[in-house]
């Protein structure tokens, strides 16, 4: 008894021996190799002959005999002509001598560049590396991996460059410029063997035999696990299992990340409101997805248009550099429409004001007092706030943002200037830059909204290191700037803190390394008139 | 030179002529056409037919339509189009024009060889 293979040629059903089938296959190979340079003519000739042979066999089919053989291939495609055989109507392809062997090599030997797809992980890109450079694929694979890991040792640069840095945008730019080696002729370029009729036999005949052998361990196993031990049976299902809660795992977060991405990217578009208070997130204990959303989508955006472009740009100089012919339009549309859509999402972000300095409302209040005894004042800063346990840090390029877990409060340090005035008492103004904005669900009033406080003890002025705000301002955070107008005639000192928290900058007298107590005592009432008819305005506006 | 190469040359040169030829006289499959030129000895093994029949297709000399056969896959059946006439014409007259030169130049040789020996005799 023996194994037939069934066969569509020219949408004709055959069943053929598996010699045949393998004399066929590497006629066609050969085939598709001298068309090879004109590929859209060599489909159409091949189809042809594929008919022609087709129909010759349908010939040698009887109810006696149905399953073709290889003497059938081989009168069929002798009667066909060989691939040299065939150029006695053109151009003489290289030697005269036909008295060549029959086994004669259309290209010797000459190693091309291709992604082994039987033997990858991923794409087959280190396979197909190590076969070029003639090496272990191990070491290419360790080599990418090293290259990942390298980056998130050393954190540097923007963000999105440490998901997984050089190696991964290495690996992809090849994974895009390499073709994979699909056709037997390929596959022994790819190896570096002569291409010829011989190597093309052996090589259909290994996968073929690569395909048998598959089947044949995946049916050998199934009769192993019976026999293995208890033991050893279950931490092997435990670790199917494990690996396949990791993945579950791994493809929920990056499904969460992206979900988040699109919804800030959407609530941008719709004009910088926020439509989607991020609070529901919280309930999650994943702040971090939030703010990295925030910050990062302009940087993430900017990154897309500037990366993009020269992505391409590289892909399509290293294919023509190295003449390599293959298209991916799915890849390239691809590309294109996120690139387009960070192109929008950047310029309305532009537009909506997020990095420019205008703020529709500006809000100052002013408070005096007189000067202290001695004419002397002291500055300080009051960092209590700062030493809470659920206060969060995020550095951002050069910024850095700081985050009340507990509360959702922003907080910001706040731009201090101090100047000398001609008169004779202490001026600290207060000023408020913000964009409106629905703050929960009732509207606060203003010196709520943006908290901000100070105190004046006995002659130590001393200042709140950050200004609150609610998470509402996330797409425009507020600013507070602190004027104060200090006479001619008191002297100043700022306390360390102050010069290095605030920027203080006290022109008189710097002293280096004081620091001065703090009572933690209740803070002296001094709300002005003018801070109350402010805060009865605020109530009145939102009736 | 071995006599074998000497006839490839000339033939090569001919065969897209002939196919041509063959399909003026009426539309054909590729089997026809085959066929014919294996009589005249002028192919030996078919598969030299398709690339040709493809290339002359692609430069709009011939055109095909699909017919359905009992004896297996759809068959093309080829005519001529009005380029490949055009074509057709001008290989005809450049043929016409090679046979003559040729025939020309065997006939003034013996027409020399003859008087040399004319020459030769009368003295």
């Amino acid at each position: 008894m023996k194994e037939s293979i069934k066969v569509n040629l020219a949408g004709q059903l055959f069943d053929l021996d598996i010699d045949a089938y393998q004399h066929l296959k590497s006629y066609l190979d050969s085939l598709s190799l001298k068309f090879g340079s004109s590929p859209e003519e060599a489909e159409e000739i091949v189809a042809d002959i594929e008919a022609r042979i087709a129909e010759l066999l349908m010939q040698r089919r009887t109810d006696i005999k149905q399953v073709i053989n290889l003497d059938d291939v081989k009168e069929v495609t002798s009667q066909l002509g060989s691939a040299e055989e065939m150029d006695e109507g053109e151009q003489s392809m290289g030697n005269e001598d036909s008295s060549q062997e029959p086994g004669t090599s259309y290209s010797k030997g000459k190693k091309r560049f291709y992604r082994d797809t039987d033997n990858s992980v991923i794409a087959g890109v280190a396979s197909g590396l190590a076969a070029y450079f003639n090496m272990d694929v191990i070491w290419v694979r360790l080599s990418f991996v090293g290259l990942v890991l390298i980056n998130f040792i050393l954190y540097t640069g923007p963000l999105v460059f440490n998901f997984g840095g050089v190696g991964l945008i290495l690996y992809i730019v090849f994974w895009a410029i390499i073709p994979p080696a699909n056709t037997t002729a390929q596959k022994l370029q790819m190896k570096g063997k002569a291409v010829n009729i011989t190597n093309i036999q052996e090589s259909v005949k290994e996968e073929f035999g690569k395909v048998k052998s598959n089947f044949k361990t995946m049916s050998d196993s199934k009769g192993y696990k019976n026999m293995q031990s208890g033991l050893s049976g279950f931490l092997n299902s435990f670790g199917e299992v494990l690996i396949a809660i990791i993945k579950f795992i791994g493809r929920f977060v990056g499904i969460v990340i992206i979900i988040a991405l699109v919804i800030t990217i959407v609530s941008v578009l719709a004009g910088g409101a926020t439509l989607i208070n991020f609070s529901w997130f919280n309930n999650w204990h994943l702040p971090d997805v939030e703010h990295l959303a925030n910050f990062s989508i302009a940087g993430i955006c900017l990154f897309l248009i500037i990366a993009i472009p020269i992505f391409a740009l590289i892909i399509k100089l290293s294919k023509w550099i190295f003449g390599i012919k293959s298209r991916n339009r799915v890849a390239a549309g691809f590309a294109a429409t996120i690139w387009v859509i960070a192109l929008i999402a950047f310029i309305v972000m532009l537009a909506s004001g997020i990095n420019n300095n205008t703020f529709k409302n500006k809000h100052s209040k002013i408070e005096r007092f007189s000067a202290p005894k001695e004419n002397k004042l002291f500055v300080d800063v009051n960092t209590e706030y700062s030493g809470s346990s659920w206060i969060k840090r995020y550095q951002f390029f050069d910024h850095e943002f700081v985050y009340d877990d507990l509360r959702d409060h922003f907080l910001q340090h706040p731009k201090v200037s101090i100047y000398k005035t001609n008169s004779n008492d202490i001026k600290v103004e207060v000023i408020r830059s913000y964009n409106d904005v629905k703050v929960g669900r009732i509207d606060f009033p203003l010196s709520k909204r943006i908290k901000y406080n100070y105190r004046l003890e006995g002659n130590t002025l001393i200042l709140d290191e950050y200004y609150v705000v609610d998470e509402a301002y996330i797409w425009r955070l507020p600013q507070v700037h602190i004027k104060i107008g200090i006479a001619n005639s008191i002297t100043t000192e700022c306390s360390q803190r102050a010069h290095d928290l605030l920027n203080v900058n006290c022109s008189q007298q710097e002293s280096r390394n004081k620091s001065f107590d703090t009572k933690r005592s209740k803070s002296i009432d001094s709300i002005a008139t003018e801070e109350k008819e402010d805060i009865l305005k605020e109530l009145e506006k939102n009736i | 030179m071995k006599i074998e190469n000497a006839k490839a040359q000339m033939r090569k040169g001919v065969l897209e002529f002939c196919i041509l030829s063959i399909l003026s006289r009426g539309d054909a499959y590729a089997s026809d056409i085959i066929n014919e030129l294996k009589k005249s000895e002028l192919i030996v093994v078919e598969g030299t037919l398709y690339p040709l029949l493809t290339r002359q297709k692609n430069a709009g000399l011939l055109s095909y339509r699909w017919e359905e056969s009992q004896q297996g896959p759809p068959r093309k059946y080829y005519e001529l189009t009005d380029k490949g006439r055009e074509v057709l014409q001008e290989l005809t007259d450049s043929w016409n024009e090679l046979v003559e030169a040729v025939n020309t130049l065997k006939t003034s040789v013996k027409n020399t060889a003859i008087k040399l020996t004319k020459d030769e005799g009368i003295n």
